[in-house]
């Protein structure tokens, strides 16, 4: 069985020493992400993320289908998160990791469960037809901080898609294309960032975006999800214990990271939106415009 | 009949597979990476080949899961990569290919987001996309290969015109979609078709396919092709499927000598 490689004890020793006197193999500081990069497709939906080395690739697509039974007033959303053999040969087709089951339910955690998607504007005619908005996480490159990344891919591919527009007579629903009716964007409630922490030296090191190695070697690690406003999730699986200041500490820094990543991801949205509106006339075909 | 417009491949667009290509066909169609770990243990002591090496190859569409028709165009990935790949230099080995689909052709005539690639449609548009890739990643994984292959889409119009590479609004029109794929000293590796044609027509398709392939290949008497760069710009074959990965695999090798 392919397996990732273990870290050598030379290079834990390397990293652990390094981190005692504030430095990163990197050369980055303390609370630095590495470099952020998003690049968004032709189809609306389409992004591609990149963390450093890390890279994760996000489709979202939507399809009208029949609303759950017990949510009848509500559209269906869905996160697919499958670790392919691109990124790593460790991850197998069709076997679930420890990792890959944290990822999901993080992500799930994160963004569904915090509402960051308005399912109820999603319904077309209750109990019957509804649209299912479903985001294909797909990892091509994983170089640690896998979480952070795909949370930020999604929210900023939600926010770039656009369904197609509807009209309701009835029973009767008229789905539009592309080409007759501008396509509508998604209601979002919030703008949800995963931001990951890193302990070592029984939590005197805090460390933020941490690479691959240096996820190997650390003692405990914290998620938390923040919006602009508010703190909406905190996850920490096992390690060792943190302190109750560190963690205020840690809120307040990824309150302050939060809202630097989300005013990046509104930079890049409006690049996009500029680079797509073709002689200044997305504004006058807008479907909120009287007809 | 060359390509009107020739596809992209560059190599190396991953950091942790082993070898990698991201391939896009023309008029901004399928754009497919791929990812190869080569040489790797095999998983299950049953797929390993004591005198050869175990090809596995997976094919992840842009959106949702693969089903029948994904595993379907991996067997003919598969297959025609047995035969151009020298799998007795590493037996009991795995070459493992992932293809991540990352762009499709949208048709904005449609209603919803993206559309294409559902279970009913056809498999050939992707098919060649998907080979090409497959090939591309493997090149930049150094897998031992007795000669490239390369394969093109060819659909014929009702009216029995030959259009290559069609644009999803072209293969919607067309009464038929063949596939060839062509090894780099012209054997026939792969042939696919779909839909309603003559033999004529087949013969038709086949040769368009060989010419977008390996366009009119100027081979030295020793079989070789010269890669200096100068003939394949100024050269009448210009934009053919080899010349695109010949100029890939320079372009890649031009920027690891300078480093």
């Amino acid at each position: 069985m392919p397996r990732e490689v273990d870290i050598s004890n030379i290079e834990r020793n390397f990293i652990l020493q390094a981190l005692e006197q504030d430095v990163r193999v990197d050369g980055r500081r303390l609370d630095q992400f590495r470099d952020l990069d998003l690049e968004f497709g032709l189809e609306y939906g389409t992004t591609t993320l990149r963390l450093g080395k890390t890279r994760v690739h996000v489709q979202i697509s939507a399809e009208v289908t029949k609303p759950l039974e017990e949510r009848k007033f509500e559209g269906i959303f869905t996160i697919v998160t499958e670790l392919s053999p691109i990124a790593s040969p460790a991850y197998e087709v069709g076997r679930f990791t420890e990792q890959e089951v944290i990822l999901s339910r993080l992500l799930e955690k994160a963004i569904r469960r915090s509402n960051a998607l308005d399912t109820e504007s999603l319904c077309i005619i209750a109990g019957a037809k509804c649209w299912s908005i479903r985001a294909d996480v797909h990892v091509l490159d994983s170089d640690g901080g896998l979480i952070d990344a795909s949370c930020i891919a999604i929210v900023a591919a939600l926010r770039h898609f656009r369904r197609p527009d509807v009209s309701v007579d009835g029973e009767n629903v008229t789905i539009y294309t592309m080409a007759e009716r501008v396509p509508v964007p998604l209601s979002m409630m919030h703008n949800p960032v995963c931001i990951t922490f890193s302990f070592y030296h029984d939590g005197e090191t805090v460390l933020l975006d941490a690479t691959r190695s240096e996820e190997q070697v650390r003692e405990a690690e914290m998620v938390l999800t923040v919006n602009d406003f508010e703190l909406c999730q905190v996850a920490k699986l096992g390690g060792n214990a943190i302190d109750a200041l560190v963690l205020l500490k840690c809120t307040s820094t990824a309150l302050a990271k939060g809202k630097e990543i989300n005013g990046f991801v509104a930079k890049k949205l409006a690049e996009d939106a500029t680079k797509r509106d073709i002689g200044g006339l997305i504004a006058e075909l807008r479907a909120e415009n009287e007809r | 009949m060359a390509l009107t417009e020739p596809p992209k491949a560059i190599l190396h667009t991953l950091l942790k597979a082993d070898g990698s290509a991201t391939y896009t066909a023309p008029k901004n169609g399928y754009q497919v990476v791929a990812g190869v770990n080569y040489p790797v243990e095999v998983p299950y002591r049953s797929d390993e080949i004591p005198e050869s090496t175990f090809i596995e190859v997976n094919l992840r569409p842009h959106n949702g899961v693969g089903m029948v028709k994904e595993r379907h165009m991996e067997e003919l990935v598969t297959r025609t990569l047995q035969t151009i790949v020298l799998g007795d230099e590493t037996p009991r080995t795995m070459l493992q290919i992932t293809l991540q689909v990352v762009n499709v052709e949208s048709d904005e005539s449609l209603p919803g987001g993206v559309k294409g690639g559902g279970q009913g449609e056809t498999y050939l548009d992707l098919l060649a996309s998907a080979l090409n890739a497959a090939v591309l990643g493997c090149v930049d994984a150094g897998v031992q290969m007795k000669a490239i292959a390369g394969a093109a889409l060819v659909g014929i119009c009702p009216d029995g015109r030959m259009v290559v590479g069609p644009s999803v609004v072209q293969r919607k029109k067309c009464a038929s979609l063949h596939v060839f794929a062509f090894t780099s000293d012209s054997q026939t590796v792969l042939m696919e078709s779909e839909g309603k044609f003559t033999m004529d027509d087949w013969k038709q398709a086949e040769r368009a396919a060989r010419s977008a392939v390996l366009g009119s290949v100027n081979k030295q008497d020793n079989g070789d092709v010269t890669m200096n760069g100068t003939n394949i710009t100024s050269g009448s074959s210009g934009n053919c499927l080899l010349d695109v990965i010949r100029q890939a695999l320079e372009a890649r090798v031009i920027k690891g000598g300078n480093r």
